[in-house]
């Protein structure tokens, strides 16, 4: 590798200070000439039969200028299933379902329009807890027609239905090994039931889009989501759109989070705006972003672990059920993809694991931050703890001795490659050791500490493409679609651009996220952008390179090899140089060549897995590692809470900007917070009971620690196939929180908690328990 | 399912006078609402809870505004007066200290520098956090109606969760407070629901008078917030406490008393049990705290 004069660079992001000023734009701040604005009219009922939709009155209203209902909508259904038309047909399934929409030339207008739609329900019964939807005979089938769905394309659809589960939408397993005869080779068998509730992303900038009908029949739509040419393809076949008549643009994306991976926005602002001929704006209140906005499901988790006295984990096998909701949306490849974060950290020689989706009258689910990996490293983290203390071990040694280690073969059959778990358990357990004393017990507050490992995953078998132009003043167009989330994803591609050709950051200029103009990626998830779209652009950086340095060899009449290109300048051994300028002609073109484009294509690993253990050679693309460590203080009168202290350590590879690792360090140790203390949404028989932040809490800066008690860590293990040797972190810092907080608390009270959130009741429930049993 | 829609079309009516606004209310009874600061009314419109054709507001008018101290005639808060300024004033952090601490609670600076004392009063959110410490100093409200005057005390206000005592054509235009005799502690604790920054689960205000030669209670207040229907006091406890010395087994006794009178509900916040055993807790801190200050004093 040349020496690099970008990266690991803590360049300031691209955008902050459009950002701070405030001049950043998001698709929610459009507004088009003639814009109308769409409203649905959603379901009172958790499980109904609609007998009849009239929307004549509706139509007839004042400023109503369309009106759709599932009558309007194509055949094409939406889920990794195919199982939910975009508005509803002759059922719904959840409370909150879209049943019509409309749109008016105010929003007040479209508001009062709904009131005016007349919908004949017949009630049917409902089923709300997935462990009893998922018995042999539920008091209801959600689906009838299950079986007949499509499915998704991509990925590889590694499941299957379980027929005597007329609910499950999805069972995946893994198995390796010998778990039962593992399980009585055992010193000991330890057996716990975790519980996460179902959360809501929390991004600013509310769900939206705003379709504008094009001259030639097509459409343009201006999505805030995380996957452009997903939403395209998608969005194709919903509107029955052919490819070149639709355009899909993203602004700037208000968080994410995993949360805008929904196509009914997008899709009814596209029918609204194909019938009115008439720009369609369609923005989600807060409330129905609680309702529809793709949110983490409940999972139940069972971990059984056999384990011998000197704390080698010999055998582990789990059990998931997820309540994926009314429609199955992305939960059913949550289920398959939780297995990853399963498997990612320990060495179990013996490992099996069943995990369930399950429709239920809830409403429907989809990716969070983590995708299926917050839920098993809770289990998981919580579950070392036990072993450790059963065992009278230190939970960092039960750990250290069972992590997974370069060229060890893991539990779903992949070469370990690229693990710093170790390392960053040991830096921050040093942070935690090394620090000053905090506020020691005092009165009714107990101190704790506690540290958890966790693991996140980047799925295989994706791809990404990106274009870098030169332009003829040397500036590097660097032309992708992946999207600005607040992660950081221009800053980083743009530094890896400018190591490329040797020149600075301000001789990068970046568009992104139009698909009339930027290239194929397949959507910013999974923590695989740095990855995935860096390898694309350094083949695309060695492309243009290529043809600059083709015409210059030309010119300098020297053998390319010999040819180096510096802050715009190609130099040849010797004194003799030209300038990229110099490459084009007066009027602005490269003669022979027109423009200097070139073009990187990266396709990750894909690997067919074995459909009934779950075993591939490459089912992960790559882990990020990473440990936090946790101080709290627990007043045990009223069960409170206090973070004190909080450290995250993350081997994502080569940190690119180690300040944006920061920064993502920082806020998935805020959102973990949240995740630990605060959030559930709370269901009531299919109805959400706390859809405002009102009532669904988020923690705000007083909840978190002073800065001096911060701490984010890198420990980095290169990845051989990463672009400088990087992965991906944006995920997996959120991952360890909770159960480091749990163990804390523990470490502080001797109160155990399974079920999250660790609220101030439940602590001193604990307590009680904990005093009447003494 | 109740859904945020946007906010309702209204007209705006700023009268001239105290007198002219109660007409007005008078005139409209049921079509017209007073805004203040608008950070429960402006909500509950989006909810369509309300729907009220005028809003009155009251900015026009300075007297209710003020915030004025006499030894004699003590504190007097207009109802228009933000939780900002009361958490500000120096006369209310110097003097009452319990009630400029109870207004820093409320929300978050957007929400102190809009909403009033007034209107948190008469928007009876048995949660209220400026409300139980002005009981314990037994504060009166002055309500202005458009023939008449009447004062009450501030607990007479509330019927019940969002339900207040006012008539047509009444409007909340003060509080008074009267000082408290000397050798005196008053403080508010409050316990929020989940966050920092939340609604309280429970709120208790105390306020103790000690017989300074005896060490006795002359007189002890004690105010619970969140734990019934409007914010109550807590007379068995208050009697329990009044003319005894107190210790720590009385303390605990009262604190235990006052969990008895509490009638919380479970909500998606916090459960009855919590409540009732917070209540238990709560009031004793309240308690100790109070009497050290009075103690000091």
């Amino acid at each position: 590798m040349k020496e690099s004069s970008m990266i690991g660079k803590n360049v300031p992001r691209l955008d902050a200070l459009e950002k701070v000023t405030g001049k950043a734009k998001y698709s929610v701040d459009l507004n088009l000439p003639g814009m109308l604005h769409a409203k649905v009219l959603r379901s009172p009922f958790p499980h109904a039969r609609i007998i009849h939709i009239d929307t004549t009155e509706a139509e007839k209203a004042t400023g109503v200028k369309a009106v759709i209902t599932g009558r309007d909508v194509s055949e094409e259904k939406i889920g990794f299933i195919r199982d939910r038309y975009i508005l509803a047909r002759d059922r719904v399934r959840f409370l909150g379902e879209a049943v019509a929409a409309v749109a008016a030339d105010k929003v007040e207008a479209a508001e009062e329009a709904l009131e005016l739609i007349k919908v004949e329900y017949e009630e049917l019964p409902g089923v709300f807890d997935a462990e009893e939807a998922m018995k042999p005979n539920p008091p209801v089938v959600i689906h009838p027609d299950l079986y007949t769905y499509a499915l998704a394309p991509n990925p590889t659809p590694l499941y299957r239905f379980e027929p005597d589960m007329p609910n499950v939408y999805i069972h995946r397993q893994v198995l390796q090994g010998d778990p039962e005869r593992a399980f009585r080779d055992a010193d000991m068998v330890i057996e716990n039931r975790f519980f996460m509730p179902s959360a809501q992303h929390a991004a600013i900038e509310p769900h939206n889009a705003i379709a504008q009908p094009e001259p030639d029949g097509g459409l343009t739509i201006w999505i805030s989501t995380h996957q452009l040419y997903l939403f395209k393809l998608n969005l194709c076949r919903l509107l029955g759109l052919p490819s070149s008549k639709l355009r899909v643009v993203s602004l700037y994306i208000g968080g994410a989070f995993g949360g805008k991976s929904g196509l009914a926005v997008p899709a009814i602002a596209g029918l609204l705006a194909s019938k009115s001929r008439r720009p369609v704006k369609f923005v989600l209140n807060r409330d129905e972003v609680f309702l529809d906005g793709n949110n983490r499901e409940a999972m139940t988790l069972c971990v059984k672990d056999g384990i011998r006295k000197d704390g080698t984990l010999l055998a582990r096998q789990m059990r998931l059920i997820l309540d994926a909701g009314g429609y199955s949306g992305t939960t059913a490849l949550v289920a398959k993809n939780a297995a990853f974060g399963a498997i990612g950290t320990y060495n179990v020689p013996n490992f099996k694991l069943d995990s369930y989706a399950v429709a239920t009258n809830n409403p429907p689910t989809g990716p969070h931050r983590g995708f299926g990996s917050t839920e098993v490293v809770w289990a998981i983290e919580s579950q070392m703890n036990m072993i450790a203390e059963k065992l009278s071990m230190d939970p960092m040694e039960i750990r250290r001795k069972n992590l997974l280690r370069e060229g060890v073969v893991d539990s779903l059959g992949m070469v370990t490659h690229s693990i710093g778990a170790g390392e960053c358990l040991d830096k921050i357990s040093d942070w935690l050791g090394t620090v000053p004393a905090t506020p020691q017990n005092e009165g009714a507050w107990r101190k704790g500490r506690g540290i958890a490992l966790c693991n996140k995953y980047t799925i295989g078998g994706t791809d990404s493409n990106v274009f870098v132009k030169v332009h003829p003043d040397s500036t590097l167009e660097v032309r992708h679609s992946a999207n600005e989330i607040g992660q950081g994803c221009d800053t980083v591609l743009a530094q890896m651009a400018a190591n490329e050709f040797a020149t600075s950051i301000d001789k990068v200029k970046i568009v992104s996220c139009d698909t009339a103009i930027t290239p194929y990626e397949e959507a910013t998830v999974s923590s695989r952008i740095t990855f995935h779209a860096g390898n694309a652009l350094l083949l695309a950086c060695k492309d243009a390179k290529n043809q600059i340095l083709q015409i210059a060899s030309k010119k300098l009449e020297a053998p390319s090899d010999s040819l180096e290109i510096k802050d715009g300048v190609v130099y040849c051994q010797g004194d003799k140089a030209i300038r990229i300028v110099d490459l084009f002609s007066p009027k602005g073109f490269v003669p022979g060549g027109g423009e200097i484009m070139g073009r990187g294509v990266f396709s990750g690993p894909r690997e067919n897995e074995d459909p009934d253990t779950g075993q591939g050679k490459r089912p992960v693309t790559y882990y990020a590692h990473g440990a936090t460590a946790v101080e709290v203080l627990v007043n045990i009168e009223t069960g409170e809470i206090k973070i004190t202290r909080i450290g995250s350590c993350f081997d994502m590879g080569q940190p690119i900007n180690p300040k944006l690792c920061e920064g993502q360090m920082e806020g998935g140790m805020g959102m973990g917070i949240g995740g630990a203390l605060f959030e559930e949404i709370v269901f009531d028989k299919g109805l959400t009971r706390n859809a405002s932040f009102c009532d669904y809490k988020i923690p705000s800066s007083i909840d978190f620690p002073t800065k001096e008690n911060v701490i984010s860590l890198i420990a980095p293990v290169l990845h051989s196939e990463g672009p400088y040797g990087a992965k991906g972190l944006g995920e997996g810092s959120l991952l360890a929180v909770a159960p480091a907080i749990a163990e804390a608390i523990y470490n502080a009270t001797g109160v155990r908690i399974r079920d999250l959130p660790i609220t101030k009741e439940k602590i001193l429930k604990g307590l009680n328990l904990l005093r009447s049993s003494s | 399912m109740i859904y945020l829609k946007s906010l309702p079309t209204f007209e705006y009516f700023s009268p001239q006078s105290l007198k002219e606004a109660c007409s007005f209310l008078k005139a409209h009874e049921n079509g017209a609402k007073i805004v203040a600061g608008g950070t429960d009314l402006l909500i509950d419109m989006k909810y369509r809870k309300v729907t009220p054709r005028y809003l009155v507001g009251l900015r026009t008018l300075p007297e209710l505004s003020r915030v004025t101290f006499g030894d004699q005639e003590g504190l007097r808060i207009g109802a228009m007066v933000t939780h900002q300024e009361i958490m500000d004033g120096p006369i209310i952090n110097e003097k009452f200290k319990s009630i400029a601490l109870a207004c820093s609670q409320v929300g978050t600076p957007q929400i102190r520098n809009m909403g009033t004392v007034g209107g948190n009063v008469c928007n009876a959110a048995p949660s209220a956090d400026s409300v139980p410490p002005l009981m314990a100093y037994s504060a009166t409200v002055t309500i202005a109606g458009a023939e008449s005057d009447r004062v009450l005390p501030l607990e007479e206000m509330f019927i019940g969760p969002g339900e207040n005592c006012l008539k047509a054509g009444e409007i909340l235009a003060e509080i008074r407070v009267p000082v408290a005799p000397p050798h005196t502690g008053a403080v508010y604790v409050r316990l929020p629901a989940r966050t920092g920054k939340d609604i309280a689960a429970v709120g208790v205000a105390v306020l103790i008078t000690l017989d300074p030669t005896s060490g006795a209670c002359n007189d002890v207040k004690i105010v619970l917030g969140a734990v019934a229907p409007t914010p109550i006091r807590s007379r068995k406890a208050e009697a329990a406490l009044n003319g005894e010395k107190p210790g720590e087994d009385l303390i605990n006794r009262a604190a235990l008393l006052s969990a008895d009178e509490a009638k919380p509900i479970s909500d998606v916040r916090s459960s009855l049990d919590y409540r009732t055993e917070m209540v238990r807790v709560l009031t004793g801190q309240a308690l100790n705290q109070a009497l050290a200050i009075a103690r000091a004093s």
